[in-house]
């Protein structure tokens, strides 16, 4: 006998979808922050946005704000303060590497 | 007296830029290229102290403030290797609001690539106090999946 409840209803819709499927997959692997994952799809970042969105009503997935970067983590997997910082650590630096990038971008002073 | 137990993290960037390998270079051994690009969050963060003395055996200085919290930071490195437009290894310790955060070793490769650079920028890190009562996982999503077999009464059947 199905149980038909609201949460059941949800998980499916959210797992109804190959991209949200494979995100899913993504973060069985760790927490990952939303443009982390959206990095290997052609779709714009609003798309995956929505996607975690719906992962998260649906309570497959928990998302947590650190600074300016939206972290995400499957619902239930306790992550360690540690598992924030490193992922905290390696924004600092994608964000430091997208600065120089540009910089290397304008003309060479020398 | 309990001692907190030390974690470990790793990570590695990699990009592709079209610049020398030289002009990349010199974004970690001019001081007033490495000024425009190595700092704390921009808007939320404020420097207040920087000095480099880039050979090997020199050290490096970051001093700097989150305005919102007042929280602190003090980054105190030491150059290991340095291979001009090829390699880096340094060591830096990173102090937060005083308390001893963490010790990591950064090592970067740069090479030519298709008329521009590659570069691999690999941090290991030793944070040293990861003792919040955490460390374990739960796999909720095993769970979640378990509780959906059961729902569709596939629980106990062989795939």
């Amino acid at each position: 006998m199905l149980e038909h409840s609201d949460a059941l209803d949800k998980a499916f819709h959210a797992l109804s979808d190959p991209t949200r499927r494979k995100l899913l997959e993504q973060l069985s692997r760790g927490p990952a922050s939303v443009s982390d994952l959206a990095k290997p799809y052609p779709s714009t970042l609003a798309a995956i946005h929505q996607h975690i969105q719906i992962l998260e009503r649906s309570g497959l997935i928990t998302t947590e704000k650190l600074g300016r970067t939206r972290s995400c983590h499957l619902a239930g997997d306790a992550v360690s303060r540690v598992e924030n910082w490193l992922s905290e650590r390696r924004q600092l630096w994608e964000a430091r590497f997208d600065r120089l990038g540009k910089l290397l971008e304008g003309p060479d002073p020398h | 007296m309990t001692t907190t137990p030390f974690f470990h993290g790793t990570f590695t960037l990699r990009r592709i830029w079209a610049a020398t390998p030289a002009r990349v270079f010199s974004a970690w051994s001019d001081p007033a290229v490495k000024a425009q690009w190595f700092t704390g969050p921009p808007e939320l963060w404020t420097m207040s102290r920087r000095s480099i003395d880039f050979r090997v055996g020199g050290s490096e200085i970051l001093e700097g403030r989150f305005t919102d919290s007042g929280m602190t930071t003090l980054f105190e490195a030491r150059y290991h290797v340095i291979e001009p437009d090829q390699r880096l290894v340094y060591v830096y310790d990173l102090h937060i609001s005083g308390s001893f955060h963490s010790v990591t070793m950064a090592s970067l490769v740069i090479a030519p690539e298709a008329g521009g650079t590659r570069v691999a920028y690999t941090e290991q890190i030793v944070f040293l106090d990861g003792s919040d009562g955490t460390a374990d996982r739960e796999h909720g999503s095993r769970l979640m999946f378990e509780r959906i077999d059961r729902a569709l009464g596939l629980e106990g059947r062989a795939p």
